[in-house]
């Protein structure tokens, strides 16, 4: 960890990485997906809906993930100012709004024909759409703020606020009566579904990975980038001055 | 391959409506987000270089 917040040693590893994520997240998510669509069989109650759920889940998995990751990323950041974990934190959040918002919209989909409705203000949906606003309000918080510092300190709290969020999504279709299936994949008795549909959405879910590492490394790289050349101009303004 | 041909295939089994979306919101979000992020890098590697510059510590 404390080899991490060397920034300059932090991009070295991020491009090191960055091609084997961007193989994995083309691979995974062309393969899954291709698979899903082209291969995997229709649901005997759900019909050809189910190939959404190639989309819905994986990308419920990494709207989650990443909030956990932003989180803790964040507490990193405010317990020992660690200023590559405060980057990786700010990196995550529009990674994992998008991934939060394509499970809403694709839910959503898969809802009108087996529901027979858009949208539900059940507990999974609510909380759900909750993850996605925490999302958007770390954001916002980022920019309200015209001292860096200060925002990052802000964001990093609400980061960490809205970890109770987690386990209420996770646990929600346990806890109230819901429209929502019950956990399928992620039980502790193992995967209840079977592997020709198991095996095409753990593809897809590694490609998705893949992605966010992508995407991490590309953004993470523009944020170090910055914040150096503010310092540089910063420590350019001073010595004209002190000159 | 579970379809008989293309026209079954894009039919979806009559879900074509609610599928096709799905993936082509999965397609745009996934690429614009990429898109948004690399033109991000790239942006930030001039304006270092530039910063660099101006601080006259070029390489």
């Amino acid at each position: 960890m404390h080899a991490l917040a060397n920034p300059a040693r932090f991009l070295r590893l991020m491009a090191a990485i960055r091609p084997y994520a961007a193989a994995l997240a083309i691979l995974g998510l062309g393969i899954g997906l291709g698979w899903g669509l082209l291969f995997s069989p229709p649901d005997y109650q759900q019909g050809e809906t189910v190939r959404i759920m190639y989309l819905h889940v994986p990308s419920a998995w990494m709207g989650m993930s990443t909030y956990g990751i932003m989180a803790l990323a964040s507490a990193a950041a405010l317990i020992w100012r660690h200023p590559v974990a405060e980057l990786v934190a700010k990196a995550s959040a529009p990674i994992g709004a998008m991934f939060t918002l394509l499970c809403l919209v694709t839910g959503s989909l898969w809802g009108k024909p087996m529901w027979g409705t858009w949208w539900v203000w059940d507990a999974r949906l609510t909380s759900m759409l909750i993850l996605f606003f925490l999302y958007l309000g770390y954001i916002a918080l980022w920019e309200a703020f015209d001292d860096p510092s200060r925002a990052g300190r802000a964001a990093a709290i609400l980061a960490l606020v809205g970890v109770i969020n987690l386990p209420i999504i996770k646990f929600s279709v346990d806890w109230w009566n819901t429209l929502h299936q019950p956990a399928s994949v992620m039980t502790l008795a193992g995967p209840k579904i079977d592997p020709s549909i198991l095996w095409p959405l753990l593809v897809t879910a590694l490609g998705a990975e893949g992605y966010y590492i992508w995407v991490l490394s590309l953004r993470v790289k523009a944020e170090i980038l910055n914040r150096q050349a503010r310092i540089l101009r910063f420590s350019a303004a001073t010595d004209r001055r002190a000159g | 391959m579970h379809w008989s041909s293309l026209g079954d295939f894009l039919a979806m089994g009559g879900y074509a409506g609610y599928i096709w979306p799905s993936f082509a919101l999965a397609l745009v979000l996934l690429v614009g987000l990429w898109l948004q992020s690399y033109a991000g890098m790239k942006a930030a590697e001039r304006e270092h270089a530039e910063a660099r510059h101006e601080a006259g510590r070029d390489a």
